[in-house]
């Protein structure tokens, strides 16, 4: 019963990281010229709410999935997001995980997510516009908090839902 | 956490991270040609992207009836005077002349388009990323789309060229990427330039064009069009001139142009699969460029 449950889990996170791809990718409209990126909050929260393995996992997928058809540097986000994915869930095994620490956790992985991404896809090729790593970066990373606000809900919602009881 | 280190899940996940590695290499050094896995990945993500457009797009066209009347109204009435001047001006000579010349043109581009041959493409998805302006299409190899094809619209505007190809999608690279490099010329003066982009100037809707002779400015409102080369036919419009100033060597002019294509708000493409001219091979457009 309980590895059905967990089941259920996986199943559930997964079809949610394809829905937030097709969300981000074919949905969502840029707004101030910035486009709005769900899955590196939910990779971090799935990392905080189901433990470093899971984030790490989810994380390649979902980075992954980012990179398909969209950059020549394929696989990047993906070694990225794993990273990012099992550290958050490393980082919260101390602590006791609320909503406030999550919308943290996010802003800052997806400060890190950004600032690495922009650092090898953009400005070491193009001296000269470090200016509008400022621009960018800022509304990233204020976008990817209000989209953690109601990922926090839904991953724990499902987390306790379909987590087998200890 | 020691425990985690040493753990076997730990070491799937280094497993997992070193093919994420293998597979970013190979990407970076088969430029343009999708992989195994990104080919099968996209064959499954692309319909269900452009499922998703589909849903976003009829949502937009849903609430855009419900503009405000005042909106509407002052739309008319803008439409209204612009159509009197229309009007007034068709009488003059010069207006008449001036038409006779875009309708030569427009001749002249039909007549030189009739070597091309064209793939009808849907925008399924954008790139997210923030500094790069590229979209994925539903037309891939199978339908004859290879890589650096042109990509323009039904109105023969230059939106950009193909990157990456897939079986059943391409990506394509738009006038908005700093990637973008385009040999082009300005209709009226026959300058000839490049026609590149930086996140600065296409944050403002803008293209640069550089290499222009520094020796005197280009006026505002000059079209610019491809040059023609084994990688865009000749002629394809690109856009306007909006205004233009010295490098900083003094030695050439840049001039920043508004592309014609509505590049944000594109739906539907075209992608010339061969024309007069074409390379060959897409390393035959490398040797090229290079």
């Amino acid at each position: 019963m309980g590895v059905k449950r967990r089941a259920w889990k996986w199943c559930a996170f997964g079809l949610l990281t394809l829905l937030l791809y097709l969300v981000e990718s074919a949905l969502l409209p840029p707004v101030f010229g910035v486009s709005i990126c769900c899955l590196a909050p939910f990779t971090v929260l799935i990392g905080m709410h189901c433990g470093p393995y899971a984030g790490a996992a989810f994380g390649a997928v979902a980075g992954f999935l980012m990179d398909v058809g969209m950059t020549s540097a394929l696989g990047f986000s993906g070694m990225l997001l794993l990273v990012l994915g099992g550290a958050a869930g490393l980082a919260v095994l101390p602590l006791r995980v609320n909503f406030w620490l999550s919308l943290l956790f996010c802003a800052a992985g997806m400060f890190l997510f950004s600032t690495v991404r922009w650092f090898f896809l953009y400005g070491l090729w193009h001296a000269g516009e470090e200016l509008l790593y400022l621009r960018v970066v800022p509304l990233q990373v204020l976008y990817a908090t209000i989209a953690a606000a109601p990922l926090y809900f839904l991953v724990r919602w499902i987390d306790r839902r379909l987590e087998p009881a200890a | 956490m020691k425990n985690f280190f040493k753990s076997r899940g730990f070491k799937v996940l280094v497993v997992v991270f070193l093919l994420l590695f293998g597979i970013l290499i190979h990407s970076v050094v088969q430029y343009g040609v999708s992989g195994t896995v990104d080919g099968v990945v996209g064959i499954v993500v692309t319909p269900l992207q452009k499922a998703a457009t589909a849903v976003k797009n009829f949502a937009g066209d849903f609430f855009s009836r419900f503009s405000s009347k005042d909106e509407l109204q002052q739309q008319i009435e803008a439409l209204e005077q612009e159509l009197a001047d229309l009007r007034g001006r068709v009488t003059d000579y010069d207006q008449l002349k001036r038409e006779n010349e875009q309708m030569q043109a427009l001749l002249e581009l039909k007549e030189a388009n009739q070597d091309m041959t064209f793939q009808m493409a849907e925008v399924t998805a954008r790139s997210t990323d923030g500094w790069s302006s590229k979209f994925t299409i539903d037309r891939g190899s199978l339908d004859g789309v290879a890589l650096y094809d042109p990509v323009i619209t039904k109105e023969s505007y230059l939106v950009g060229y193909v990157c990456k190809v897939g079986p059943t999608w391409a990506t394509v690279v738009t006038l908005f990427d700093s990637s973008i490099a385009v040999g082009a010329t300005l209709s009226s003066t026959r300058d000839v330039g490049t026609v590149e982009n930086s996140l600065e100037t296409a944050s403002e809707g803008l293209c640069r064009m550089l290499y222009l002779p520094g020796d005197h400015s280009v006026p505002r409102g000059e079209t610019a069009i491809t040059s023609g080369s084994a990688r865009f036919p000749k002629g394809l419009l690109i856009g306007t001139v909006e205004s233009s100033e010295q490098s900083s060597d003094g030695l050439t002019t840049i001039a920043y142009i508004r592309p014609f294509a509505d590049i944000p708000d594109l739906r539907d493409v075209f992608v010339v699969t061969s024309f007069r001219g074409q390379a060959v091979t897409a390393d035959d457009v490398e040797d090229e460029v290079n």
